[in-house]
């Protein structure tokens, strides 16, 4: 835990105290997510279910760690206008170890204009806002071709507005802050970098619902070495930006969403001092299309979804990696707060080395199949 | 036949009356006496979907619910907000998740919810008629 966590938690904590003194409302709330799945084709065929998270492959065996997640979380009132939010998360993949996911001040500057300040989520794609829980939408996780980037906590400041245009609803976040994470999930090693973007969402009439994003990465510099001390390899700054947007139509009981995701790293030189060092793969566009149909307690639904690097001639070693994947599921809502889903997803592998079939993991197809209960309190 | 046709007019009158009892199992949406701004159900639809947090006069408005597994709860989320109970805890869940609006307040009954509405002026909640009191005021019903 960071000094800085630290002193955000003693912050919140001496909020709640004070509060509790005053006899205000603490609410809790709670999600979680107890899911499994395993891939069904040859021995050593991995399938990655999860790819925000470090340890996110499902493989031959029936995994549960992969796809299970639970959350806690309190808002307190503390007046009218001042609401305060700790959210505390373990993962499946993450040993259940307990973080603070979320923990920040709300302050509502007018009825349309909120400032929110603390570590939140970054929300980097449609569904990233509420990820984890599952329950708030109809697959077991989205698709894992686009839901890549790293929607990690940034320790900031954000400010929202909320209103209406007649029929148009507009809903618009800015964001700044700073991102420390002691693990990068491709490099092993700790980075901290800036952020600022924001998104827009406008809403026609509930049912017509279009999103932007954008987020700018600064000064992305990773400490130590490369593949541990000693090797002498140190990796330049990195200025990766990240584009999204999706659209959402939901007449009557559909739900048809498109999504398309375009990230760029940026760098010039990859090893500062080595000239013409690149990153591989250095453009990362990826989409998917669902349809969900909900009658009564049961939602089946059907989604295909595309990842593609730009094959930028500097591949050595790696393949420019393009995937695709259809998922065909069904929702299965047994109580008004729990839900059971089962998913089947068939993917193919047409990643290429310099223009020759290279599969990330050997396989050209696997097949996967996933279960979960999802709930809310 | 006479005993026959008796006997079907009573089956239909009591199929009518059954029918017509449940569909008309009406609610009412009830503010604060002195309230004379919430009328507009667009208004009202969005104050309880928390994207708008004023009355169309501009003062605050908070929405109240009635606790899961009530009938009158069930038939607002359907009738009048178009979603059913699972997409409500859906939606909210989405909103109260991410920081971008807290839960609203539940009554814990009907009672309660009059006793609620008619002590704040900001509160705007919803009762099975049958249940109303002139201690509030109606400003919909459905």
């Amino acid at each position: 835990m960071t000094t800085k966590l630290k002193i955000v938690l003693l912050m919140m904590i001496s909020v709640f105290c004070m509060v509790n003194t005053h006899a205000a409302e603490v609410r809790w709330s709670g999600f979680g997510t107890l899911g499994a799945g395993q891939t069904l084709n040859s021995d050593d065929a991995r399938y990655d279910a999860n790819p925000i998270l470090r340890d996110g492959d499902l493989d031959e065996n029936l995994t549960f760690n992969v796809l299970s997640v639970v959350g806690l979380q309190a808002d307190v009132r503390i007046s009218d206008s001042l609401s305060a939010t700790v959210q505390f998360k373990a993962l499946g993949a993450e040993n259940w170890d307990t973080n603070v996911a979320w923990a920040y001040v709300t302050y509502d500057l007018t009825a349309n204009w909120k400032v929110q300040a603390g570590r939140k989520l970054l929300p980097v794609y449609s569904y990233t806002d509420s990820i984890d829980v599952g329950y708030t939408y109809h697959w077991i996780r989205p698709p894992g071709d686009v839901y890549r980037v790293a929607a990690i906590g940034y320790d900031g400041v954000n400010v929202t507005y909320q209103g209406f245009f007649g029929d148009w609803e507009v809903a618009a976040n800015g964001l700044f802050g700073r991102v420390e994470d002691d693990e990068d999930l491709y490099t092993d090693l700790s980075t901290s970098y800036r952020v600022w973007g924001g998104n827009i969402e406008a809403t026609y009439d509930d049912w017509v619902k279009l999103r932007v994003a954008a987020m700018q990465y600064e000064e992305f510099i990773f400490d130590g070495e490369l593949g541990g001390e000693g090797s002498g390899i140190r990796l330049g700054a990195f200025d990766p930006i990240y584009y999204g947007t999706s659209l959402s139509l939901t007449p009557g009981n559909w739900l048809l969403i498109a999504e398309y995701t375009w990230y760029k790293l940026n760098i010039d030189n990859l090893i500062p001092g080595v000239p013409g060092t690149k990153v591989l793969n250095d453009l990362d566009e990826a989409w998917y299309v669902s349809a969900a149909y909900t009658n009564g307690k049961w939602t089946p639904h059907l989604t295909y979804s595309h990842s593609e690097f730009t094959d930028d001639g500097y591949n050595v070693g790696f393949a420019a990696r393009d995937d695709s994947t259809i998922i065909a599921g069904i929702r299965y809502d047994f109580l008004p707060s729990a839900s059971l889903k089962l998913e089947y997803h068939l993917t193919d592998d047409d990643s290429k080395f310099n223009g020759v079939d290279a599969p990330t993991d050997g396989h050209d197809h696997v097949d996967v199949i996933e279960v979960a209960i999802d709930f809310i309190f | 036949m006479t005993m026959l046709k008796v006997l079907l007019t009573s089956v239909l009158l009591l199929l009518v009356l059954g029918s017509s009892h449940h569909s008309f199992a009406e609610i009412v949406i009830i503010v604060h006496p002195s309230n004379s701004a919430a009328g507009n159900p667009k208004t009202i639809k969005r104050i309880f979907l928390g994207k708008v947090k004023a009355f169309d006069g501009g003062d605050k408005a908070s929405p109240v619910e009635l606790p899961e597994g009530s009938a009158a709860r069930s038939t607002f989320n359907s009738d009048f907000l178009g979603k059913s109970d699972a997409q409500m805890k859906s939606y909210w869940g989405r909103l109260v998740f991410t920081g971008k609006a807290a839960a609203p307040d539940q009554a814990s009954s009907d009672e309660d919810m009059i006793a609620k509405v008619s002590a704040n002026p900001q509160l705007i909640g919803y009762v099975d008629s049958a249940k109303l009191t002139d201690a509030v005021k109606v400003v919909h019903r459905f």
